[in-house]
């Protein structure tokens, strides 16, 4: 890296500054354009008051919005939904990625471990629309696949309005969740695993340790950055993902049963155009994930192995 | 070794265990997969009778691909997704292959700012930025109109792309580049006909995953481009969900899921195992 410039030469030095300034203002235009700025602009809108839906009717208003979030129950009930999916989403999926990724790097009996790679990923490509439509028809309480199931099993007790009723709305949302994204992280941790050295394995296995033991001991401690890295990731797009998939199968229904942070700000803003108030909501949303974040960072922060 | 031999009749049931519990999740993936194409072909009169049974007759099914055609407009839906979604792709490609070149292979100042200030980008809450975005689209005369989708998913791509192919281009050897300077290659020389041929594995990945989160989007593509003339596939079938709730057609809602799937599952199964090494070597490697 960077001996190009010693070759070319003082001479070559202006042509290299144009060179750079061609190959990086566009995207950082862009960037700054798109990306960075409406990130800072948010704050400044979150200090508005909106009547109609341009520009021309913003009142400065301090932090009025802030005040009314502090005291607004369905900002509070939001987060304490986005939190529930959090828990509950990243649980199901790690426990079960890492299981199922230990099973195909470790049990040489599986046969085929491709095919499994390829079928449990391949939600993820679909669309969250489809996703959620599909889910919306598992649900359904005349005709889903779910009420079916359980009438086939005689366990018609079972049967619910799985999306219409408040008290099991949130769970019915974080199975599409978790079946849209095991397949992802699965086969992030297989790529780790298969760098973990099969030596460490072998020694083990001859002071006697067994499989379970094999894998808290030898492969979590060492595809530990990894682990750590996606689960960071996983809590940032947490609250984007859940949102797109929220909006298309309830909305936040049934009477805000499943309202989200997200939700509510997007409705807020777009709906009723309260812009101000929405970009108030979207502050308070990046504190929360950026303490989230941080959080786990902390707690996950431990001395990673080498090999 | 006499551990070992001890172990063997649990070794076995475990083996068992594992293996039922992988193939059960298959199912589970599968199987919603397969009750939505043989759903499409249903009438919504079968529809209420069994939800196991297959649809009666194929060649009367297909009216609801028809039908779901026609009421969501899927035609010009799919010629939006397809001009979005390509033209802010090869942007995209483009812009993120040359930035990546130039801040990971030239020493200069400002190139390990610049890394960080697009690669941070991937861990902030996008949803933060929709509204002050609306009103900067305003602003530039860009709101509602399809270049303005394009430009905000060329953007959306960066920090993703750019962390890819810098991955990339850092693991090339300089030999290639310091016998083209010797030839008198200037840098961009360099850059088309040396280095992005070597960069070909990182610009299939960044554009497959470009591809499958633009054409899966309905959250910008709603929010930036409203008016239905405007519409992409994903946000047709977000409508085409709302009509038949109304209509109660069911049949043509399961077959328009089927054709927005369709394209995601094609490139999925052609590119499986870029994607999924894409993925890896990107390089979430800690």
């Amino acid at each position: 890296m960077g001996k190009n410039k010693n070759i070319l030469g003082r001479r070559m030095d202006k042509r290299l500054k144009g060179f750079l300034l061609v190959f990086i203002l566009p995207t950082l235009l862009l960037y700054t354009v798109l990306y960075v700025w409406p990130f800072f602009y948010a704050f400044y809108l979150s200090l508005f008051r909106w009547k109609g839906y341009s520009m021309d009717g913003m009142l400065y208003s301090g932090l009025h919005n802030y005040r009314k979030l502090i005291s607004d129950d369905i900002v509070w009930l939001g987060l304490k939904n986005n939190l529930f999916f959090l828990v509950w989403s990243t649980l199901i999926i790690f426990v079960l990625s890492l299981f199922f990724a230990a099973c195909l790097t470790r049990n040489k009996k599986i046969r085929h471990p491709n095919i499994y790679r390829v079928v449990y990923f391949f939600p993820n490509v679909l669309s969250i629309i489809v996703v959620g439509v599909l889910w919306m028809f598992i649900y359904n309480p005349s005709f889903g696949l779910l009420n079916g199931i359980l009438r086939t099993l005689g366990l018609e007790s079972w049967i619910q309005n799985w999306l219409g009723d408040k008290n099991v709305v949130m769970g019915a949302l974080v199975a599409p969740q978790a079946w849209m994204f095991i397949g992802f992280y699965m086969v992030l941790f297989i790529a780790a695993m298969q760098n973990v050295p099969e030596a460490y394995y072998e020694s083990a296995m001859i002071d006697g340790a067994g499989t379970i033991r094999q894998f808290f001991s030898i492969t979590i401690p060492l595809i530990w950055g990894t682990v750590r890295t996606a689960l960071v990731f996983f809590v940032v797009n947490a609250f984007s993902r859940t949102f797109a998939l929220v909006n298309v199968v309830t909305n936040g229904g049934p009477n805000h049963a499943s309202e989200l942070l997200t939700t509510y700000l997007y409705n807020q803003a777009f709906v009723y155009s309260d812009f101000g108030y929405g970009s108030a909501i979207g502050v308070f949303l990046f504190v929360v994930v950026f303490v989230i974040s941080m959080t786990v960072m902390k707690l996950t922060d431990r001395e990673a192995v080498r090999y | 070794m006499k551990l070992k031999h001890t172990n063997k009749p649990l070794d076995v049931l475990a083996n068992v265990l594992m293996r039922l519990i992988m193939i059960s999740y298959a199912m589970v993936v599968l199987f919603p997969m397969l009750w939505t194409i043989m759903s499409s072909f249903k009438t919504t009169s079968e529809f209420y009778q069994n939800v196991w049974a297959l649809p009666a007759s194929f060649k009367e099914g297909f009216q609801n691909y028809i039908n779901a055609w026609n009421y969501a407009e899927i035609g010009k839906n799919m010629l939006n997704s397809l001009l979005v979604v390509g033209v802010s792709l090869v942007i995209n490609v483009l812009l993120c292959t040359m930035t990546s070149y130039a801040i990971s292979r030239f020493k200069f100042r400002g190139a390990k700012s610049l890394t960080t200030l697009f690669i941070s980008g991937l861990f902030v809450p996008l949803v933060l930025g929709t509204i002050p975005t609306y009103f900067i689209l305003m602003r530039l005369k860009l709101y509602d109109t399809l270049i303005g989708l394009i430009l905000v998913y060329a953007t959306y791509s960066i920090p993703f792309s750019v962390f890819v192919m810098n991955a990339i281009f850092q693991t090339l050897p300089d030999e290639f580049a310091e016998a083209a300077a010797l030839d008198g290659c200037g840098p961009v020389r360099t850059f088309w006909s040396i280095m992005m041929p070597l960069a070909t594995s990182g610009i299939v990945t960044i554009s497959i995953f470009h591809f499958l989160w633009t054409w899966n989007d309905h959250i910008y593509a709603m929010t930036y481009v409203p008016s239905p003339a405007n519409r992409t596939l994903s946000v047709g079938l977000v409508k085409l969900t709302s009509m038949a709730q109304y209509q109660t057609d069911w049949g043509a809602l399961f077959a328009g899921l089927v054709i927005v799937m369709l394209p995601s599952l094609i490139v999925y199964i052609i590119f499986q195992n870029q994607i999924q090494e894409g993925l890896t070597s990107g390089g979430v490697k800690g």
